[in-house]
């Protein structure tokens, strides 16, 4: 392998790792996926060499490529048909009795359908706005509204239960 | 507590790779990939036997007296050739003998055909060990003279272009040796896209890296590389056949172009933003003759590959022929090449698109019946 091939994809690393792991994270819900998904990732930068021409651009190349890496994970036989160690963790455990408020947000999230919290995360960590998300996952813009709509009323449902729950207890 | 911009990252904000397991996921994709490269120079290595008595075997030719010429080098490289085609095309080669030394190696542009109006060039070049030192030709073939290029005598074009980055490169192998592993030929074929519009540049100049030394780290070797003195000058030596078809009841795209050795397809800069899935699948060539041709990002679904362990050793889905769902069997040599990416310029999301691919074979565009895209007929303009 040629030095500069390793010193860039360590620089790509660097750059995007906290990124492509959440946005992992977030698709699978499950951080052993995370891990395979991410070296997936890299494996595939490494790979196909692409050339980018603005930091945009980069990180978009990344942002696609985790998203399609986790879509292919969630369509093999094998991760139909399991429920994931973290979610079986999740549902034995029951909803938040006394956590910390961040943690019912957390699990909100998790909670949330795969269409509504991908939408979310790019729009509330990685901070794109409607438009840019809509190129980012192929859907028309209302689309990406209505679905962080949606998304935004389920996690504020959970929440308000969740409240009440802590209120009554 | 309302979901904001800083709620949901402070909720989310234990989600961390630790970077001592982020590194070891990273060094297992490098592996991945090491592994995947010595696939390739294995399969390389056999493809060059097998093309060395295919090549010589039927003419008595010794490569280490004669060389190869530039008929002889179409013929072996490409599948499937008609004869009248291959030899316009190896027509309008020129022959160059410029060299560029570096140590012990001397490389040699020996032919090369370069198309500034369709965007293509063709070229081999010789590399030869100066003191008869037997070549490494496990390296040489994928590193060694691994190669750049740019375009133009025009100052502000010439840093315009990012080299390798738009382009298809064609068939690298089989590369063809001589006896005593000395000499080494290799034959390129470039299919590129300018970055700016414009008339078409007058030059192209391919610059070499050579290998510079290697440094090993967490028990991988890589190499390091530096750019041999001198570069060669292409200048233009004709035009190839081409043929257009109209692509606009495609979403987004202008034209679609045919050529001897290549295609690309032109896109308006609003289809969106999405390195994997490209905005068409399979391109159908359907020739006077009855027969067909395709070019694909990946074979549609269906298709189960008739050569799989091919398939696998390469990871090239052009490396194979399929059975589709209907059972018609399609031989390798009628997938004449696989889409390598796409590009062009832009604002944040706003790219103009080109795709291009190289051909395993050489066509004539006079036999094209039809351009299908998806199924879809584009008329031919």
């Amino acid at each position: 392998m040629k030095y500069t091939e390793k010193q860039k994809a360590l620089e790509c690393y660097q750059k995007h790792k906290d990124m492509i792991y959440k946005l992992a994270w977030a698709y699978c819900k499950d951080a052993y996926q995370a891990e395979d998904v991410f070296q997936e990732v890299f494996y595939k930068y490494l790979v196909s060499h692409p050339k980018f021409k603005t930091v945009e651009h980069e990180k978009a190349w990344f942002i696609r490529i985790t998203i399609n890496i986790c879509k292919n994970f969630l369509k093999s036989k094998w991760n139909r048909d399991i429920l994931h160690l973290e979610e079986w963790d999740r549902k034995q455990e029951g909803p938040e009795e006394s956590g910390d408020a961040f943690d019912t947000l957390k699990n909100a999230i998790l909670d949330l359908p795969e269409k509504y919290r991908v939408p979310i995360h790019l729009y509330y960590y990685e901070e794109y706005s409607v438009r840019e998300i809509a190129h980012l996952l192929h859907k028309s813009e209302s689309t990406i509204q209505t679905q962080l709509q949606r998304g935004r009323e389920k996690i504020k449902h959970t929440l308000e239960r969740s409240e009440r729950h802590d209120v009554g207890a | 507590m309302m979901l904001e911009h800083n709620t949901y990252r402070e909720a989310i904000s234990d989600v961390k790779l630790p970077d001592d397991v982020g590194m070891e996921i990273m060094e297992g994709a490098i592996r991945r990939k090491e592994q995947r490269t010595q696939k390739l120079r294995a399969r390389a290595i056999a493809a060059i036997a097998a093309t060395f008595i295919i090549a010589f075997g039927a003419n008595g030719i010794c490569y280490a007296q004669t060389g190869m010429n530039i008929w002889d080098l179409l013929g072996a490289t490409y599948h499937k050739t008609e004869e009248a085609t291959a030899a316009n095309l190896a027509e309008g080669f020129q022959k160059s003998g410029q060299t560029i030394t570096y140590g012990n190696l001397q490389f040699t542009l020996e032919y090369y055909y370069f198309d500034p109006i369709n965007c293509e060039a063709y070229y081999s070049i010789r590399t030869d060990s100066l003191d008869g030192t037997p070549l490494n030709l496990e390296n040489i073939a994928d590193s060694d003279i691994s190669h750049e290029w740019t375009f133009g005598s025009s100052p502000n074009r010439k840093g315009g272009f990012e080299p390798g980055g738009w382009t298809s490169n064609g068939p690298i192998s089989p590369s063809y040796v001589n006896d005593a592993h000395t000499a080494i030929q290799m034959f390129y074929h470039d299919v590129y896209t300018y970055e700016n519009e414009g008339s078409p540049e007058d030059t192209m100049e391919v610059f070499l890296n050579v290998r510079d030394g290697e440094e090993a780290e967490n028990g991988i070797t890589y190499y390091k590389y530096k750019k041999a003195e001198g570069s060669f000058l292409l200048k233009p030596t004709g035009q190839l056949k081409s043929l257009y078809a109209d692509g606009s009841s495609m979403d987004g795209c202008t034209t679609i172009k045919v050529t001897t050795g290549g295609i690309c397809l032109y896109f308006h800069n609003n289809i969106g933003y999405n390195p994997e899935e490209y905005p068409f699948h399979l391109i159908t060539l359907k020739m006077k003759d009855g027969t067909n041709y395709y070019v694909f990002d990946a074979p549609p679904e269906g298709w189960e590959p008739l050569d799989r362990e091919a398939l696998d050793a390469s990871g090239n889905f052009q490396d194979t022929g399929y059975r589709t769902p209907d059972g018609e069997e399609i031989p390798r040599e009628s997938i004449l090449g696989q889409f390598s990416g796409g590009g062009g310029g832009g604002g944040k999301y706003m790219w103009n698109y080109e795709f291009s691919g190289t051909f395993n074979s050489l066509i004539n565009v006079d036999d094209i019946a039809g351009i299908y895209v998806d199924g879809v007929e584009m008329p031919l303009m």
